[in-house]
């Protein structure tokens, strides 16, 4: 379980992103971050992926204060709680799919042949046909994005944070992006979403408005 | 650190690979740091170890003790007693000169005769024929010459005494002057002779002096300056000199050479991770430390650094050899190789250290 207390980000003292923020992320829901652009829902991801530092408040995973804790230790609890999907689905253009995929297990220490063999089934589960040795330049859109979805999901993460992760695709390719995240949640993991599109985000379990709206 | 070792390795393998310019210049880079160190440093190292070991060689070690009248010279037990200096190879004990002659009717050629008073060292051979008994002979190769003998043979008269000639001999490294005595085994049953010409040979060159003492105090010639002592302590501190120089020479050369491979490493370091900043981004968002980052960017550069040693190096040493005929010492192929490889690993630490600092956020933001 992820937990804001009275979280405030601020650039600038004079100009807070957002202040006193308080919502719970339960185990088994999906939450979508909306609000303008600009109004701080990335950014509010990024905090909740403990790779930016709140000006005030808490954030609490599993009931540790990880914004106080050291930068290697965020990272590990990245690495072992984690999934993260991008807006561009980010992948290394010199390694091939597989690598790609793989690197979500990378840094958490995960036995190396059974991880391949849950990167190759994940591939397949989302319909990702092409050679896995192959390069990702050749993968379209939709494809790469959903690539960097077994990445994200790769070892099982108990949060998948995704931040705008349908922004560059078309209908299809989001609906199975979506599905995935939703699906996925369903299952039982924290799954929180920065996104601009409210017809998707009414599909979630909850929804957050970031900005100088208090959150829902 | 979470990711283990080997794929740690593994992963720094697969990307080396992957950004293959990068690891070819990297590869191009470090072979030639490694060549210009081996064709400038490593010839001089040759050169040095080939300076050090015509120090090591016999010239620069022997050490020639003449006694001169009124002295009689030294008797056989002292020469035992020289050959327990430390450092003493061997004792080589001459009796006083003296000509002898061809027994061959009308030849009346002199050469110079000395008793052998103790065991032939190495450096002189006998062929052919054998050593010689009590009262026999051994002629040395420029003597058999003189005396025009196809086959050492026959017998020189020695103050009115037959000496059979049962061999010639020949000498090599710093006593090639033997070469033209007769070296006579004495009787017997004649009078013990004094040496008045001894050669030792140090195992070290800066024995020389040590053992030169050593043996003033134990031959105890009467009077003092009766005894004479040559060695080749120029030569010694020549050859120290210009080792000193060459080596000092090399130690420039090499940094020279290393420094500019190091700024090189890393300027090509510096530019292909300038253009990665997205994939540390990644990383650091996917889980990776910022240490992890670093090591994982300097397992990547070692691959092509240690490619481009080993190339580099086989080629210095193959430029080495045709250059000098001779390769350098092992320790500074060895110490040379690694002082690369560190310094050209360690090359790539700043701009990975960077690298790893950036803002993961501020990089994979889309605008």
């Amino acid at each position: 379980m992820i937990e804001l207390t009275d979280l405030t980000f601020a650039y600038s003292v004079a100009d807070p992103i957002f202040a006193g923020l308080d919502h719970r992320f339960e185990p088994g829901t999906s939450t979508a971050l909306v609000g303008r652009s600009g109004s701080g829902k990335s950014t509010l991801l990024y905090l909740i992926g403990l790779m930016l530092s709140p000006t005030s408040g808490n954030i609490a995973i599993d009931g540790i204060a990880a914004d106080a804790l050291a930068d290697w230790q965020r990272a590990e609890m990245r690495a072992r709680l984690m999934g993260f999907v991008f807006q561009d689905a980010l992948l290394d253009p010199a390694r091939s799919i597989i690598d790609n995929v793989l690197e979500g297990a990378l840094y958490n220490d995960v036995a190396g042949g059974d991880t391949r063999e849950e990167a190759l089934a994940l591939l397949s589960r989302f319909g990702v046909t092409v050679d896995s040795e192959r390069r990702p330049g050749q993968l379209s859109g939709g494809q790469a994005q959903r690539v960097a979805l077994c990445r994200a999901l790769l070892g099982e993460p108990a949060i998948v944070l995704a931040d705008e992760p349908t922004g560059n695709l078309d209908d299809m390719s989001a609906d199975i992006v979506w599905d995935a995240l939703l699906g996925y949640a369903a299952a039982g993991a924290t799954v929180v979403i920065a996104t601009h599109d409210r017809q998707r985000a009414a599909l979630c379990t909850s929804i957050v408005e970031v900005g100088h709206a208090d959150p829902a | 650190m979470p990711i283990r070792p080997e794929r740690a390795i593994r992963e720094a393998a697969r990307n080396a690979t992957a950004h293959r310019a990068t690891t070819i210049m990297l590869i191009l880079v470090t072979m030639a740091m490694t060549t210009a160190t081996f064709i400038t440093a490593g010839r001089a190292a040759a050169a040095e170890e080939a300076v050090l070991h015509s120090v090591d060689n016999a010239g620069p070690r022997l050490i020639e003790v003449t006694i001169a009248e009124p002295s009689p010279g030294v008797d056989v037990s002292t020469l035992d007693r020289f050959k327990h200096i430390d450092g003493v190879e061997w004792v080589l004990g001459l009796g006083p000169a003296r000509d002898v002659r061809s027994s061959v009717t009308g030849a009346r050629v002199n050469v110079a005769a000395r008793d052998l008073l103790s065991p032939l060292p190495p450096e002189v051979t006998i062929d052919p024929g054998r050593s010689p008994r009590p009262g026999e002979a051994i002629i040395g190769a420029d003597t058999q010459q003189r005396l025009q003998l196809i086959y050492p043979s026959g017998a020189l008269l020695d103050s009115g005494t037959s000496r059979a000639v049962v061999g010639a001999f020949s000498a090599s490294g710093a006593i090639t002057d033997l070469d033209r005595l007769v070296l006579i085994q004495p009787g017997a049953t004649s009078a013990p002779s004094q040496a008045t010409l001894v050669y030792l040979l140090a195992d070290q060159a800066e024995n020389v002096a040590g053992i030169v003492r050593e043996v003033r105090a134990l031959a105890a010639v009467s009077p003092v300056d009766s005894l004479v002592v040559r060695t080749a302590p120029e030569l010694v501190e020549l050859a120290a000199v210009l080792s000193g120089e060459i080596g000092g020479l090399s130690r420039q050369l090499a940094l020279g050479a290393i420094l500019v491979g190091v700024v090189l490493v890393a300027l090509t370091m510096t530019l292909a991770l300038s253009s990665r900043r997205r994939d540390f981004g990644r990383r650091r968002a996917l889980g990776a430390s910022r240490s992890a980052l670093i090591a994982l960017t300097l397992l990547e550069a070692a691959f092509p650094v240690a490619i481009g040693v080993i190339v580099g190096t086989i080629g210095g040493l193959t430029a080495v050899v045709l250059w000098m005929g001779t390769a350098p010492p092992i320790g500074f192929i060895v110490a040379a190789d690694l002082l690369i490889a560190l310094t050209g690993t360690a090359a790539a630490i700043p701009p990975a250290a960077l690298a790893a600092a950036q803002d993961p956020v501020r990089i994979l933001r889309v605008p």
